[in-house]
C-alpha cells in the first residue's frame, strides 16, 4: 500500500514499545473522533451497573469512546464460562471482575477515571454507588435484580438517564434487538422476551448487540443527541 | 375504570385500586416489574400500597433475565 504525503502534513514517527507523551497520546486516539463531541465525552461520569456480558462491553466501549469517568460495580470474579461472551482473559480467572475491567481499560486508554467497586448493588444502594453519574447502564444478569435495581436508580436518582437491557438471550434475529424509550428517563434495549430462564443460552453476538446499543445511546446522549 | 398503560389507552371491567392489582391484572410478577406512576418511580416494596386513580398513567416494564 502506498501513502501520498502532501506538502504541510504533520507526519510523526513512533519507535515501538515508545509512546508519545501523554497530552500528544490522547490527541492521537482521538483523532477519528469530531474533538467538540470527544470534550463532551471526556467530562462526563457513567455508571455501569454490573461487569458481565453487557457491562464489560459498555465499559469496553465508552472508555474507548473517552468517557471520562466510569464507576462499575459488581460484586462478582471471572469464571471460565463467562469468556464465551465476556471481555475477560485465561490470566483473569479468579479476579474480581471489577478489577480485571480496570486493567483492560488502562491498557487502550489509561485517560479513563476508573471507580471499581467490587460490592452487591440492591434498590437501596444503587443510588448511592452511583451517586455523581449522569447516566447509569443496567447490565445484570438476573431479571428480578435488573427490576430492582432499575428500581432504585428511578427512586433515587431522579436526575439520572438509565439505560437498561431486557431480552438478548438466544440466537434470535439480531435486528429484533431494538432501542425505545419507556419512561421519561429510562431507555431499554432488547427484544423484551427472550429469557435465558428459558435454556436458549448467551451468546457474545448477541448480547453484544444489546451491549453496543445501550453504549450507543449513552454517548448520544452525552452528545447531546435526543436517542 | 380507565389507565394509561404504556402508553395505550385500557378500559379494565374492574376497578383497580393499587400498582399490585394492576400487575396482577396484566399477569406481569412484581419481583420482575419496574414501574412508573404519573411519572413518578413507584417503590417495589410499596406495590401493594400505592393507590391507583381512574385515568392515572401507568409504565410497566417486565425483565427477563440475561446479561
Amino acid at each position: 500500500m502506498s501513502t501520498a504525503i502532501c506538502d504541510e502534513d504533520n507526519v510523526r514517527f513512533f519507535k515501538k514499545g515508545n509512546l508519545p507523551e501523554p497530552h500528544e497520546l490522547e490527541a492521537i486516539i482521538f483523532s477519528r473522533q469530531p474533538a467538540a463531541i470527544t470534550a463532551l465525552l471526556k467530562a462526563a461520569c457513567v455508571g455501569i451497573a454490573g461487569a458481565g456480558g453487557l457491562g464489560s462491553v459498555v465499559a469496553e466501549t465508552l472508555a474507548r469512546s473517552g468517557v471520562g469517568k466510569l464507576v462499575i460495580a459488581d460484586f462478582d470474579s471471572v469464571e471460565p464460562s463467562n469468556l464465551n461472551r465476556q471481555r475477560y482473559s485465561l490470566e483473569q480467572l479468579g479476579l474480581p471482575k471489577v478489577q480485571a475491567l480496570a486493567e483492560n481499560i488502562r491498557g487502550f486508554n489509561p485517560f479513563v477515571t476508573v471507580v471499581a467497586l467490587q460490592e452487591r448493588i440492591t434498590f437501596d444502594n444503587a443510588g448511592e454507588l452511583f451517586h455523581g453519574c449522569s447516566i447509569v447502564a443496567e447490565c445484570l444478569d438476573s431479571a428480578t435484580e435488573k427490576a430492582s435495581i432499575v428500581s432504585g436508580f428511578l427512586k433515587h436518582m431522579p436526575q439520572a438517564k438509565i439505560v437498561a437491557a431486557s431480552g438478548l438471550a438466544g440466537l434470535g434475529a439480531g435486528a429484533a434487538i431494538t432501542a425505545r424509550k419507556i419512561f421519561s428517563r429510562l431507555y431499554l434495549v432488547g427484544d423484551l422476551i427472550s429469557d435465558m430462564a428459558d435454556g436458549a443460552g448467551l451468546f457474545a453476538s448477541r448480547v453484544g448487540i444489546a451491549a453496543s446499543m445501550q453504549s450507543h445511546i449513552i454517548i448520544r446522549l452525552l452528545a447531546g443527541e435526543d436517542p | 375504570m380507565k389507565l394509561r398503560v404504556n402508553g395505550e389507552d385500557r378500559i379494565l371491567d374492574k376497578p383497580l385500586s393499587t400498582v399490585g392489582q394492576v400487575l396482577d391484572h396484566f399477569g406481569v410478577p412484581w419481583v420482575r416489574a419496574a414501574v412508573e406512576l404519573n411519572e413518578d418511580a413507584v417503590d417495589p416494596g410499596l406495590f401493594d400500597k400505592t393507590p391507583v386513580s381512574d385515568g392515572d398513567r401507568i409504565e410497566i416494564v417486565s425483565f427477563v433475565g440475561g446479561g
